[in-house]
């Protein structure tokens, strides 16, 4: 392993693009590191530099980093949204090419500059000595085509001299090797029919199709339930070991990397403020920012209060949801299966489980959007939703005080008092009057999802329902929205309803937490009873796969905290 | 070019031997057939009844005649029977093929299967030719979006799509079949009795119908490419290391093939019903839309009724036919 420093030069003022530098390589003046060693390194990213060019000047996405990876090697690029990470990994594989895009610096493969390679040798490269697995597997699939189809499509495109069932059958291979199971008859499965899960081995299953040495792995895991997380995990542990290939893992989330890295680099506008080995990193990091990517980790402070006994705000008694998927004739599936729970007022009951469990149809229905079957749903005053991604759930062509005043106004505000309410909303929920005049597409992230939770508050609720409230934010924000609403229900008194597939991020607010799996409520209880002592195993499972820092880290192997997962 | 409603859909009982996926499609397509036919057939009929003047005996009867002359024709076509039985009884002459028209008393089916050459021609060819040139200049005002050849692209299809057809017929009539002599002025030739005098008969009147719908076609499909290329599956796909061809072709044409398959069978039902008036008489093909103009004219309803049912039938077939094309378009759609 080589050490690699952050920039030679430090932290760079900015620079404009200047002419010719694309394709220039390393400038001289540049101080050579480990030059012997770096003639073999698998990848070696010198002084890159990416920026847009937008409206009125230029964004500097990607800011002078240096980066190398051997084979066998797994790099963690470490930052939150917005900090580069992703444009670093586009830019490598020549995504990020276009008339408004500046790029500068060296990023060599294997020796080959691949930064002003021209378009056809890129196009031999790309998905045969680098591949690239994305976030979303779901909308990184083609949804009319099979699966097997696009991974031959892959091998065929390389090597035009296997057939077209040739190139099934490596499919086939290939998605085996990747632990699918039924790997002979998926081949011809559509990506709609396959688990996240899968379609995210696919994935993995078309980078590692033509043998490529340098993966490039973009948040594999952010769209996937923690379960399959912690398996997709493993899968490219696995991989790493038995294909030599050299990873580069990139992610916001700290809590992944543990398992897997053996360096990590730190990335924060579009520089890398901090790289060293995974066991400094995480024992001695040296900069603020990596201490504060560190610290969102670590469970926020249990809060103390005082409970008020009163009458429940809500209670759902043997509430039932079925969906027929083929016509009327065909047997129903059951989203919810008999569901009966209370919820008293001011409390904050957690209802968690994976994907496809039923509880965000739950929730749905409870806030009246879905019909049940059977059973009822009875609450007390009214009663707010927020929803999970606040980019989707926001009108994007209303600014922030119109989208609060029509909120207002559905409760029955006299129009003459919505303006001066919905600054009152706004700033209650921590955000600036002044951005009342702003749109969705002008906020970060948590002050959209403020706006979100602002306008759950509108008619005064009794009863909010949040369905993954922070689950799509940065870890490093999801404390913040966390206090917020800590702070507004010890205010207000509402009580709330979360719905989320992680246990780790209800565990600081619950007062009770249900298990839901498959439809059901398997385990109940208050949040101390069930993350303490676990009845359901199911349940187990889910505190098994939760993301957890290491302890004190050994450098020679790395102590799993994570259960083991096999396929 | 109007759109026509999509066919209102019902769900009819469906017998328990009928299992598989595409015959309970078929199935219920047929029941759904039978509803609208009923529907737009009663509907047609009404609005006829309703119209002033529009008592077919004085019409029938000329204009000099007497009171009792007006009374026997009345008698003796059945107009002074109530509305559900002047309605049954022609639904059933329509059924058994023997309708006869009020205005000339000759047989409507037999004119219409006269007429219906011409207009399968004209819809057949311009929809080819609409097909075609929309999905090709779509293409390549997507591919060169932004670029020079996009707004020029532009400006075309909505010059296009704001050309009147009477104006660009009466214009190309002028000047092809005039002034210049090289295209046939109007008038229509079958395919059978002379292949090239057809053509040279139906190229202007393929390319009047075809320019407004050329512009709509490509002005969609460039939406729905653009939509597509920044997908997820498109950046995969270069990923992937495919080029660039490939990945246009395959992963965002494909994919945005969806919404013009189902525009064009509207539009092409709606030509086939009769829906091209305009361009049949402008270039005085003779086909089922100017005979339906011609009967509107004369207050004449069992053509219009017959004409009518033959617009909803072909709207709902073709709508099936779309669906299913759609479903092997997209295998996230099953036929339902």
């Amino acid at each position: 392993m080589i050490d690699i420093g952050s920039h030679p030069d430090g932290v760079q003022p900015f620079r404009g693009p200047r002419p010719g530098e694309t394709g220039a390589g390393v400038r001289p003046g540049m101080p050579i590191v480990a030059g012997a060693a770096s003639a073999t390194a698998l990848l070696d990213v010198r002084d890159l530099s990416v920026s847009f060019a937008i409206r009125d000047g230029a964004v500097r996405a990607v800011d002078g980093v240096c980066l190398q990876l051997q084979r066998g090697e797994a790099l963690a690029i470490v930052g939150e949204s917005g900090s580069g990470k992703s444009v670093c990994a586009m830019t490598l594989m020549g995504l990020t090419r276009g008339p408004t895009t500046t790029i500068s610096g060296s990023a060599r493969l294997q020796g080959e500059e691949l930064i002003g390679m021209d378009a056809a040798r890129l196009r031999r490269i790309r998905g045969r000595r680098m591949a690239m697995v994305f976030q979303d597997p779901q909308s990184s699939l083609n949804p009319v085509h099979r699966v097997g189809d696009q991974i031959a499509e892959q091998i065929r495109a390389h090597e035009p001299l296997v057939s077209k069932a040739q190139a099934l059958a490596r499919a086939g291979e290939l998605m085996e090797r990747v632990g699918i199971p039924l790997a002979c008859e998926r081949v011809r499965a559509y990506p709609h029919e396959l688990s996240g899960g899968m379609r995210q081995r696919v994935m993995i299953a078309m980078a590692l199709s033509l043998g490529a040495p340098l993966l490039l792995a973009d948040e594999p895991t952010t769209a996937l339930d923690v379960t399959v997380q912690a398996q997709i995990l493993a899968e490219l542990k696995q991989l790493r070991a038995e294909e030599d290939l050299g990873i580069a893992l990139i992610t916001h989330d700290f809590g992944i990397v543990a398992d897997i890295a053996d360096r990590i680099a730190v990335m924060q506008d579009g520089r890398i403020v901090e790289q060293g080995s995974t066991a400094q990193i995480f024992d001695a990091p040296t900069e603020p920012y990596t201490r504060r990517l560190l610290d969102a980790l670590a469970p926020a402070p249990r809060r103390t209060r005082t409970r008020t006994d009163g009458a429940p705000v809500l209670e759902l008694d043997g509430l039932r949801v079925e969906y027929r998927m083929h016509g009327r004739r065909s047997a129903p599936i059951q989203a919810v299966a008999g569901v009966s729970l209370s919820v008293g007022a001011g409390e904050t009951l957690a209802i968690v489980g994976e994907s496809g469990c039923g509880k965000t149809t739950l929730l749905r229905t409870v806030a009246g959007l879905v019909k049940p079957s059977a059973g009822t749903v009875c609450f007390e005053g009214r009663l707010g939703m927020v929803f999970q991604d606040p980019q989707a759930s926001l009108n994007p062509r209303r600014c922030v005080g119109a989208t609060l005043e029509r909120a207002l106004r559905a409760h029955a505000y006299a129009r003459h008092h919505v303006r001066a309410e919905a600054i009152r909303l706004a700033e209650r929920v921590g955000l600036d009057a002044s951005l009342a005049e702003r749109y969705p597409h002008e906020l970060s992230g948590g002050q959209r999802q403020r706006v979100g939770i602002a306008r759950a508050l509108a008619g005064e609720p009794r009863l909010v329902l949040l369905d993954e409230p922070v689950s799509s934010l940065d870890a490093s924000l999801r404390r913040g929205v966390i206090e917020l609403l800590d702070e507004l229900q010890a205010e207000l008194g509402c009580a709330y309803v979360v719905v989320s597939h992680d246990l780790g991020a209800v565990e600081a607010t619950a007062d009770r937490i249900a298990v839901m799996h498959a439809g059901e409520i398997v385990e109940m209880g208050s949040a101390a009873d069930v993350l303490q002592r676990p009845q359901h195993p199911y349940t187990r499972e889910l505190l098994a796969a939760r993301p957890c820092l290491p302890g004190p880290v050994r450098s020679d192997a790395w102590t799993t905290q994570r259960g083991s997962f096999s396929g | 070019m109007a759109s026509v409603p999509a066919p209102a859909r019902l769900s009819l009982p469906v017998p328990a031997l009928v299992r598989s996926p595409l015959a309970r499609f078929i199935a219920r397509r047929l029941a759904s057939l039978v509803a609208v036919l009923f529907a737009i057939t009663v509907l047609t009929f009404l609005i006829f009844q309703a119209i002033p003047d529009g008592d077919p005996a004085v019409r029938m009867a000329g204009r000099l005649a007497t009171p009792q002359q007006v009374a026997d024709v009345r008698k003796q076509w059945g107009f002074d029977q109530p509305i559900y039985v002047q309605y049954e009884r022609t639904i059933e002459k329509i059924l058994d093929g023997s309708v006869i028209s009020y205005s000339q008393q000759i047989d409507v089916e037999q004119e219409i299967v006269r007429d219906l050459p011409p207009t399968i021609s004209l819809a057949l060819g311009a929809g080819v030719l609409w097909l075609v040139f929309g999905v090709l200049f779509g293409l390549l005002s997507a591919v060169h979006a932004g670029r020079w050849l996009d707004r020029l692209l532009s400006a075309v299809a909505l010059t296009g799509i704001s050309m009147p057809v009477f104006f660009l017929g009466a214009i190309m009539l002028y000047w092809l079949g005039y002034k210049w002599g090289v295209l046939p002025l109007g008038g229509y030739v079958p395919l059978t009795s002379d292949p090239w005098g057809w053509f040279t008969h139906m190229l202007m009147p393929w390319i009047a119908l075809s320019v407004v719908s050329i512009g709509v076609y490509s002005r969609v499909l460039r939406a729905n490419l653009l939509d597509v290329m920044s997908e997820d599956y498109v950046r995969t796909a270069r990923a992937k290391g495919l080029s660039e061809r490939r990945v246009l072709i395959r992963h965002v044409l494909r994919n945005s093939l969806a919404g013009i398959v189902t525009l064009w069978g509207l539009d092409f039902a709606w030509v086939i019903g009769g829906g091209a008036i305009l361009v049949e008489s402008v270039f005085d093909l003779g086909g089922v839309g100017q005979y339906a103009a011609q009967s509107i004219e004369r207050l004449d309803v069992p053509p219009v009724m017959v004409i009518t049912m033959l617009v909803a039938a072909a709207v709902v077939v073709i709508g099936a036919l779309v669906d299913v094309l759609y479903a092997v378009l997209d295998p996230r759609v099953r036929l339902s």
